[in-house]
């Protein structure tokens, strides 16, 4: 047996350091317990290394209209539109309950202007007495209503601006983790923001633009047109830009800024593969949807597989990127 | 009562006596073992475990209650089951843990110190949680007449003893596990083209239509009345195989999945979903009859329902509504369940042999005038038409409107959305409290992903998306923006 110290799967996200490289993905695991009423929540929260809240916003926000979700052969789209009570009602409701999984707490915050970000991680820093919070993912994918609409992932400038408040409205101890959009050409650019912004992680990828058509109707599928495509579909693209990340940008690859890397993960082989491009962690979304068992045989798979090869995840970090 | 009519007197026989004298039932021992419990017409037979010798008569079925959970247990075991047809058992234990939950105002006329209950050893029943888990597919038939796109899939698992009706599982729509583990795109047989037919990614999420309980006639709830104290604090038997009846849809990529399976496939399941619903908390609001109004595929959850508002007691009166009668004709006569007096058609045989009585089931075609011979329900009440009209027609028969006090009666409606607010402009007007059943698109069936949202109102009024999976299926009507 491994003692405490050198368990093989740990995961350092700057002084966090998670017993498990396998994180909630924003938005599929709630924000509340409502994963306690699974029967093998203790194996859950067992395999997991953080809890990635839903998105929150400063106010609450009712959703887009039906249809929400739709499923194509190998991956969900979504159009939630960041349905949540609001950072009041996360505070008041659902962290308490959280605070039950005994894991480090990341909320993944959301809004329409740079100051309403500012807004919203000071009012997070200033009411959570308890101090549950452990970090902060901030979704750039949002749409910036400066922009038209337009999300501000897709401008390094923006991003850049975005981190720096966040960074500068947030509790000292807290990680500050940028998740980054893929709808942009070169993934690097808002990294690097990001990073010059001051943020402590980068996280990837948040989910692929795309839409379906309605053939009975001839309408749009989804309420709101556009749809987010998440799931085993997005893989690859997830992996290359982790990657990209972490070959092109000297803080990642040197681990100052660690990379999260989220998309597509359905088994412990996925996982690996993203590890091996260049994450230190990963996170798991629609997966669960299908096999509400992913994050416990994910877990396991992984820990075989580093034992048969005497080695530990931490070790394997950007391997594929060697040569 | 006189104390000489219980011969042996032991804890179980004595809270028994107790419980019944509540609801002014009289006991008699009825040789050593049993106990009959009369009171008018109706009567019940109690009997101690561990003798088969004592059979009820077969016009009332029996209650049995055991000393201990050991003795129980025992009668639970495989090889027990089936020997003792048409009874439901409870261990005294058991039936003093539900009292102190359900009926704690109770407890002194029980004899039964509140202080003194164990409280720490909740039965399983207690827990709703979800769990995953692989169940064996029994049977797979059309149904309607000429078979047309729906199915009645019979599938058997222990995991879902604690469902309760309104809620739901989510179903794997094919064998083995889910598309994530098998490749999704898998060379055919010849190794040549790749098969790119689309397969289902989610899982599906259903009703349960029928529950069957291992040991009992698939009819037992036709002759069995239960004392409504009693009734409140019993739970069911445990359920072992279930229905779901379902719809092929047109370019339904899990539907068709779904009607592949063969008997003895093996397939996964999640559940049970959405709140649980207690059918002995609306006896605690003074409510003694029922109204479950369906539209079509709509009536399947509320035939589960009804066979649980019969175990607790209750007197229903169900509306089936249909556009087409044969649509619902057993294509095979292994569908019908050996019940007696089986008419051949998926629902109203479902409901005869839950108790339903003839007078109190109705039918609605839209397209016919005349029903066809042999079905279980009295001839005038069928219609031709839409149930939301024969519905609204037959309660303003019963409560007329004129009187203003609000009847003690509750409805349940499930369907298409406009044959539910159909029915909830009847009750509304006529202060029948509605309940629906509703369906929305969903991705993960425990209430994290938000996306099978219905719009609903808020305490203050206001309006908000709220989601089924969670805070439904079962919805109060007037909670609803409809
Ligand atoms: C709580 C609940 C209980 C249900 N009970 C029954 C039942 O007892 N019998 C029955 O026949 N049907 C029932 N349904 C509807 C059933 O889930 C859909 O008919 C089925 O999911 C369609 O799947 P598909 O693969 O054929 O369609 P596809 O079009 O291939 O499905 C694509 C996606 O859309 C969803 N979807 C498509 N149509 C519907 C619909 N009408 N309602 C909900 N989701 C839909 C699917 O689940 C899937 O995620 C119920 C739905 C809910 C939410
Ligand atoms: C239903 C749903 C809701 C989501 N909500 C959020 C959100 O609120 N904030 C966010 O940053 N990402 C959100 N995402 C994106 C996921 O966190 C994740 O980045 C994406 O789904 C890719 O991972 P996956 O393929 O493992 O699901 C959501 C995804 C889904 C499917
Ligand atoms: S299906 Fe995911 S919240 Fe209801």
């Amino acid at each position: 047996m491994h003692n405490h110290s050198a368990n093989p799967l740990a995961a350092r996200l700057k002084h966090l350091t998670l017993n498990s490289p396998l994180l909630t993905a924003s938005g599929t695991s709630g924000s509340c317990n409502e994963m306690g009423r699974m029967k093998n929540h203790r194996r859950i929260l067992h395999a997991l290394g953080a809890f990635v809240t839903k998105g929150v916003t400063l106010e609450p926000k009712r959703g887009n209209p039906e249809i929400r979700v739709m499923e194509i052969r190998t991956g969900l789209m979504n159009s939630i539109g960041l349905q949540n009570s609001g950072a009041a009602g996360f505070l008041q409701k659902e962290l308490p309950q959280l605070e039950s999984c005994r894991l480090p707490i990341l909320v993944n915050i959301s809004a329409s202007t740079i100051g309403e970000f500012g807004k919203l991680a000071a009012y997070l820093r200033d009411n959570d007495r308890e101090e549950l919070i452990a970090g902060l993912e901030i979704n750039v994918s949002c749409p910036n209503l400066h922009a038209g609409g337009m999300a501000f992932g897709v401008d390094p400038r923006l991003v850049e601006r975005v981190v720096k408040t966040v960074r500068r409205h947030s509790r000292k101890d807290w990680i500050v983790i940028t998740k980054l959009s893929p709808n942009v050409t070169d993934i690097t650019l808002p990294a690097r923001a990001a990073i010059e912004g001051g943020t402590d992680v980068l996280s990837m990828i948040n989910t692929v633009r795309g839409m379906a058509v309605n053939i009975e109707t001839r309408k749009p599928f989804l309420g709101n047109v556009v749809g987010g495509l998440s799931g085993p579909a997005i893989k690859p693209v997830g992996v290359l830009m982790v990657y990209q990340c972490f070959t092109k940008i000297p803080e990642c690859r040197s681990l100052r800024v660690p990379i999260i890397g989220i998309g597509g993960i359905a088994c412990w082989q996925d996982a690996l593969e993203y590890i091996l491009a260049g994450a230190t962690a990963t996170g798991i979304g629609t997966a669960w949807f299908v096999n509400p068992n992913v994050f416990i045989e994910v877990r396991d798979g992984l820990e075989k597989y580093l034992s048969r090869h005497r080695t530990t995840l931490a070790k394997l970090v950007g391997k594929a990127c060697d040569c | 009562m006189k104390k000489s009519a219980i011969r042996q007197p032991s804890p179980a026989w004595e809270l028994l006596r107790r419980l019944l004298a509540i609801d002014g039932w009289s006991c008699q021992m009825s040789g050593s073992t049993a106990l009959q419990a009369k009171k008018g017409k109706s009567a019940v037979l109690f009997k101690a475990l561990g003798d088969t010798a004592n059979r009820p008569p077969p016009s009332s079925a029996g209650v049995m209650i055991a000393p201990d959970e050991n003795r129980l247990q025992h009668s639970l075991l495989p090889q027990n089951a089936g020997k003792l047809p048409g009874w439901l058992r409870l261990s005294t234990d058991e039936l003093v843990q539900l009292a102190a939950r359900r009926i704690p105002d109770r407890l002194p006329a029980l004899g039964i110190d509140p202080l003194k209950i164990d409280t720490q050893t909740p039965h399983a029943h207690h827990q709703w949680l979800i769990d995953h888990f692989t169940v064996t597919v029994k049977s797979n038939l059309p149904v309607g007449r000429p078979a047309g796109n729906q199915f009645k899939l019979r599938f058997q698992t222990a995991h879902l003893r604690g469902i309760t009706p309104g809620q739901f599982i989510m179903l794997q729509t094919r064998p083995g596990g889910p598309v994530l583990k098998s490749r999704p795109f898998t060379w055919n047989k010849a190794g040549r083209t790749l098969d790119l037919a689309p397969k289902a990614f989610l899982k599906r999420p259903f009703g349960i239509h029928r529950a069957f309980f291992p040991g009992f006639a698939p009819d037992f709830l036709r002759t069995l009345s239960l004392p409504s104290t009693l009734a409140a604090i019993i739970h069911p038997p445990q359920a072992d195989e279930y229905d779901i009846f379902y719809k092929a849809l047109d370019g339904g990529i899990g539907t068709h999945e779904l009607r592949q399976l063969k008997p003895g496939d093996k397939i996964q399941a999640l559940g049970p979903l959405g709140n649980p619903f207690d059918p002995a908390s609306l006896r605690a609001r003074g409510i003694e009859e029922i109204h479950l109004i369906g539209g079509g595929m709509g009536m399947a959850p509320l035939t589960f329902m009804a066979q649980h508002l019969r175990l607790h007691g209750f007197r229903i009166k169900a509306f089936v509504g249909l556009f087409n009668l044969a649509a619902i004709r057993l294509s095979d006569t292994d569908q019908w369940h050996n019940q007696t007096a089986a008419s051949g058609h998926l629902f109203l045989d479902d409901l005869a042999a839950i108790g339903v009585k003839p007078e109190d089931l109705f039918v609605s075609e839209e397209n016919k005038t005349r029903p066809p011979a042999g079905l279980p329900l009295h001839p005038k009440n069928f219609s031709a038409g839409f149930v939301t009209r024969q519905y609204e027609r037959w309660v303003d028969a019963q409560h007329p409107a004129s009187r203003r006090a609000q009847p003690p009666v509750m409805a349940f409606a499930c369907g298409p959305i406009p044959m539910m607010r159909g029915v909830w402009q009847t009750c509304q007007a006529r202060k029948i409290p509605l309940k629906v059943l509703m369906e929305k698109r969903m991705a993960c069936g425990m209430g994290v992903c938000f996306s099978c949202v219905c719009r609903a109102k808020t305490a203050e009024g206001t309006e908000r998306y709220s989601r089924v999976c969670l805070d439904g299926p079962i919805y109060d009507a007037q909670n609803l923006i409809w």
